[in-house]
Order: C-alpha cells, then sequence, then structure tokens
C-alpha cells in the first residue's frame, strides 16, 4: 500500500471515515456518499508519501469525488429518492432531539454553510483549510461558519409551534 | 438572535460536536481489502509498464546499431567503387597549346573547304551584314567567287521565292 500501511490506513478511516461520509452527504446520497469515501481512502492508499494535512486532504478529495457524482443526472435522481427516506445523518444525537430531526435542521441550511460547519466540527479542519476546500477567504469561511451555527441555533431553541387540537 | 460571540458558542459547539455521524455502509475491511487489491494491481500494471520501456529501449539500441552498421557498409563499398572507377579511368587530356603546327594546320582545313559547301555558306554569312545583307568584310578567295553567281538583289525577298531562298 505505497507507505501507508495498512495499521495507519485503518487508523485514518476509523477517525476520519464516518465525518467524511456527512460532508459527502451535502451533496449526494447515501451509497454515493459511501463510495466517495471509499475512493479517498484508495487514493490515499496509493500516494508515495502521507498527505502533509491528511484530513484536510481526505476532504478535499471527498468534495470533488461527491461533487463530480452529484452532477450525474442518474444519480441525481437515486439521490432525490433516497433523500426521500429520510435516511438520518447521524447514529446518535442528544437526548433532546433525534437523528432525523437534527439530518432536517443541518439539510436546512444554505449548502455553503452547511459545509463549512459540517468540515469544523465534524471534520476537525481548520478555518484556513476550509476555506481553502471551499475557495473563498477565511473571513468568508468565519461568516458562513457563524451564520450557519446562528442559523441552527434559533432553529435549535424555537419552540414547538405545533397546534393542539383540542376539542 | 444567536450571537456567535457569547459565551454559549462553544457549548452549542459542544453539543452539535456531540452528535455523532453514521457510518452508513462504511466498512473499514472492505476498504483495506480494496486498498490491497489495488496496490497488487498497480504492482503489476507498473511491472508492465517497466518491462515495456524496457523492451521498447533495447529495441531502439538494436535498430540504431543496425541502421548504424548498415550505413557504414554502404559508405564503404561506395568508397572503395569510386577508388575502382578512378583507377580504371583514361588520364586527362593534356591542355592544348597554340603551337605553330596547329595554328598551320588550321589554316590549311580552312582553306580546304569547298566554296559550295554548307560550310563555306555559313562562313560566308557570318561575314555579311544583318540588316542589308550587304557584305561588310570582303573575304579573299572562295568568297568572291561565290558572290559572283549570286542574283541581283534589286527587288526584295519574297516568301513565295523560292528559286531565290533556294540558290541563297
Amino acid at each position: 500500500m505505497g507507505s501507508i500501511g495498512p495499521e495507519l490506513l485503518g487508523r485514518l478511516f476509523d477517525a476520519h471515515a464516518a465525518a467524511l461520509r456527512l460532508y459527502a452527504r451535502q451533496w449526494c446520497a447515501g451509497s454515493d456518499a459511501e463510495d466517495a469515501v471509499q475512493e479517498a481512502f484508495l487514493s490515499l492508499a496509493r500516494q508515495s508519501a502521507v498527505p502533509g494535512q491528511v484530513a484536510a486532504w481526505l476532504h478535499r478529495v471527498v468534495r470533488n469525488a461527491a461533487i463530480s457524482a452529484a452532477r450525474s443526472r442518474h444519480r441525481r435522481l437515486k439521490r432525490e429518492a433516497r433523500a426521500s427516506s429520510g435516511e438520518a445523518w447521524f447514529s446518535s444525537v442528544d437526548d433532546q432531539l433525534d437523528a432525523r430531526s437534527a439530518t432536517r435542521l443541518l439539510a436546512e441550511l444554505e449548502l455553503d454553510c452547511r459545509e463549512v460547519i459540517v468540515a469544523r466540527l465534524w471534520g476537525g479542519l481548520t478555518f484556513d483549510q476550509i476555506a481553502r476546500l471551499q475557495g473563498c477567504s477565511l473571513t468568508t469561511a468565519h461568516r458562513r461558519y457563524h451564520h450557519g451555527l446562528a442559523q441552527l441555533h434559533e432553529r435549535l431553541e424555537r419552540p414547538c409551534s405545533t397546534p393542539t387540537k383540542t376539542t | 438572535m444567536f450571537n456567535p460571540d457569547e459565551d454559549h458558542l462553544s457549548s452549542f459547539e459542544e453539543r452539535l460536536r456531540s452528535w455523532v455521524p453514521s457510518p452508513g455502509g462504511l466498512d473499514r475491511d472492505r476498504m483495506l481489502f480494496e486498498a490491497g487489491r489495488a496496490e497488487v494491481q498497480g504492482t503489476i500494471e507498473a511491472g508492465t509498464r517497466a518491462n515495456l520501456w524496457k523492451f521498447a529501449t533495447a529495441a531502439a539500441v538494436l535498430l540504431a546499431s543496425g541502421l548504424g552498421m548498415a550505413w557504414h557498409n554502404e559508405r564503404s563499398q561506395r568508397r572503395a567503387l569510386e577508388l575502382t572507377f578512378a583507377r580504371l579511368a583514361p588520364p586527362p587530356p593534356a591542355p592544348l597549346v597554340a603551337t605553330p603546327e596547329l595554328i598551320a594546320q588550321r589554316q590549311e582545313k580552312e582553306a580546304a573547304i569547298d566554296p559550295t559547301s554548307y560550310l563555306a555558306l555559313v562562313q560566308q554569312l557570318k561575314h555579311l551584314d544583318a540588316t542589308n545583307l550587304e557584305p561588310q568584310r570582303t573575304a579573299p578567295g572562295t568568297v568572291q567567287r561565290v558572290r559572283a553567281a549570286d542574283p541581283p538583289r534589286t527587288a526584295p525577298l519574297r516568301p513565295r521565292d523560292w528559286d531565290r531562298v533556294i540558290t541563297l
């Protein structure tokens, strides 16, 4: 496996795979996201040396693969069909919320803001790395992050407005 | 409105961080297996590619050396042929020197020309003027005799004057 041994590759997979899948889900359906993550790790295995910032490198590869997959019409239709099934992006959330609601809240954010939040919170990237990924300035990355967090906070703290049926 | 600069930003971030992304259908062992298989395939392809380069290089060297030997043989054969031809060729003629004997021979040849021959006629025409067909210089001897036989040139020469053309 080049200069990257199976142990290191396994450790990197354990550390980043789930977050990378969540990151890829911003653009494509579950199976395509998993394919993107798989391809990213295979590409990493083919590298002659471990990239300097391996998390940022993996995010970049996954991002390119996910965007490429999302551009395919066939896959887009499949993604829409799967999205309608409401697959949760999280396996567990806090006790105040269920996984589907968390997924819906996150999915309602704008793509740019959502990408920054996912890469920052679950991917563990720095704002500098995120700005390079998105091809924007550091200030823009900060602004998107804070804007997305504010929206999420507002929606999480919003009281339940479901009308109760009274007789 | 949520203010990210306030202290509860970190607590809210921590709450979000506690959400665990779903691994979905990702399989660690499958990934490692695929990586190993890709590495083996890559090694085989790289070996084939390296052998191909070696074969191509050896073929190019052989072709170049063969062409060089053929060129050398052809060149040496050509040189040998040139030397053979040079040996068989007759010696170049000595340059002509205008000796008195040669001049006398040439004058005798010119004097021996029949005055009614074509060569005498050409030599006569060389001495005529192109415009009025009058002789510029009077040639001695034979030329005077030829001119005496010419018809009178009172009328201009016409295309249908076959007799005059022939007797010219």
